[in-house]
């Protein structure tokens, strides 16, 4: 691409904040500006998801970012407006880090320790485990659990507790009835408690 | 990771390598095959249901003592396992077809195999209404092949004489109650059918498919009891060779048009 033109691109549009993500889609579809307004919608959350999800270093989160947002560009047809934007393109970047891992055949690394300190105690709520007093070493036991996990079981939370998803948008996310999903988070829960309980 | 130059780079790869937003016909393609694929899976899951309501409706139960020790015996073993298979098989790819729609995701497989089979039954019932389990059944006798190996296990429950359980066809009479029929070996046996029960819609005569149940009293001679019809699996004796016309025509007597029908003459 010449300079000029990307040059023209990087300039965000005004209008840009206003606009839905759904217009967003289909505005990128006729002006390829619009697409940057998406990716630097997305970027950040998607990336602290990727890292979340496999541990990866910011180097490979980004290459794996960079395979999602040129999925998500080439498959804008494909949106469907009955699904919630953030849903779908969550769901590229699933199935996206799923494909690195079969590619790498490598298994996901811990998960990173960014979560806030009224996000932990919500979590140990939830999760009904006794707190500790120490906040710092309640974070670092609940993640050691967290990492224990299997990684299916892991996502489930992450999407759950770490990127605040209802269960319909984990459903669409990751294209798995409703149902199933809550069975999940019964799964995953019970087997944290159980981790949980031996790091005691 | 710098904002413009992320979305710079993303940009550049997709100028370099000419990526283009895929058309919109492309997804709604792929969305329609999968929806005719899960439909033509449950027409034929519907086929197989009613192939299986023809094997069970005429599965013997009057005479399952004659042929099994016990009913449980029985219907384990003319379950008629194949076409079960089938309609399990063609409930997943219904399944597998769904989960690849855009929305199919939403459903789990136990509503799925629920509905499916619901579907599978209600046509499957009007299909063997219309004949079509029967026709089918007839198909795969006359040219499947592992028809009485795998299709359809009643098939070699019947080639047993020596336990008095008989199927063939009949190629010569010498009186309404003494005739003789060759099984799928050709070999032939004398039927003693004095004391015998026949079925009224069999007519004893040349050419006619038949079941026997009896008991063997001298070789290659059995007194009939019961003689029934074949019917599923009757396909499967028309794969009996030729032999058997030239061997009818040899033993139908020249004068007698009583015993020998049309089919003799040609």
């Amino acid at each position: 691409m010449q300079n000029q033109e990307l040059a023209g691109i990087e300039k965000i549009r005004p209008d840009c904040e206003k606009k839905t993500d759904e217009e967003l889609a289909k505005l990128s579809l006729e002006n390829q500006a619009y697409f940057l307004c998406i990716i630097n919608r997305y970027k950040s959350k998607l990336m602290a998801y990727v890292k979340r999800i496999s541990g990866s270093t910011e180097e490979d989160a980004e290459d794996i970012l960079q395979e999602v947002f040129i999925k998500v560009y080439q498959n804008l047809n494909d949106f469907d407006s009955g699904l919630k934007f953030s849903s779908w393109i969550y769901r590229i970047t699933h199935n996206a880090v799923i494909s690195n891992f079969r590619k790498t055949k490598a298994r996901p690394n811990e998960i990173q320790l960014d979560l806030g300190d009224d996000r932990i105690k919500i979590l140990a709520d939830d999760f009904d485990i006794e707190k500790e007093l120490n906040i710092d070493y309640l974070r670092r036991k609940i993640f050691k659990a967290l990492n224990n996990l299997d990684s299916k079981h892991k996502e489930i939370i992450v999407l759950k507790f770490f990127e605040e998803k209802s269960y319909k948008e984990i459903s669409d996310i990751i294209k798995k009835p409703m149902g199933t999903v809550a069975s999940k988070m019964n799964k995953a829960k019970s087997d944290f408690k159980k981790e949980y309980e031996k790091l005691n | 990771m710098k904002d413009n130059k992320f979305g710079k780079e993303i940009f550049e790869k997709i100028e370099e390598n000419k990526i283009k937003p895929k058309p919109k016909w492309e997804f709604l393609l792929k969305n329609y095959l999968m929806w005719v694929f899960g439909v033509l899976s449950l027409v034929i899951g519907s086929l197989a249901v009613s192939v299986i309501i023809y094997m069970l409706r005429h599965n013997d139960w009057e005479v399952y003592e004659n042929v099994t020790n016990s009913l449980l015996e029985f219907i384990l073993v003319t379950l008629p396992y194949f076409w079960l298979v089938i309609l399990a098989l063609f409930i997943l790819v219904a399944d597998y077809n769904l989960k690849h729609t855009k929305k199919g995701y939403k459903y789990n497989l136990s509503l799925v195999i629920a509905v499916s089979l619901g579907v599978n039954v209600v046509f499957g019932g009007l299909l063997y209404n219309f004949g079509i389990g029967e026709a089918i059944d007839d198909i795969f006798g006359e040219n499947a092949p592992f028809y009485r190996e795998i299709i359809n296990r009643r098939v070699p429950l019947w080639d047993h004489p020596e336990e008095g359980r008989l199927m063939g066809k009949i190629i010569e009479i010498e009186s309404i109650d003494k005739f003789t029929i060759q099984d799928f070996k050709q070999g032939n046996w004398m039927v003693d059918a004095e004391d015998a029960r026949t079925m009224p819609i069999i007519k004893i005569k040349i050419g006619e498919d038949v079941r026997i149940i009896g008991e063997p009293f001298a070789d290659h001679q059995i007194k009939a009891y019961i003689i029934m019809p074949i019917g599923p699996g009757r396909g499967f004796l028309k794969r009996m060779p030729p032999i058997i016309e030239r061997e009818m025509i040899q033993i139908c007597p020249e004068n007698s048009e009583f015993l020998c029908p049309e089919i003799m003459v040609q």
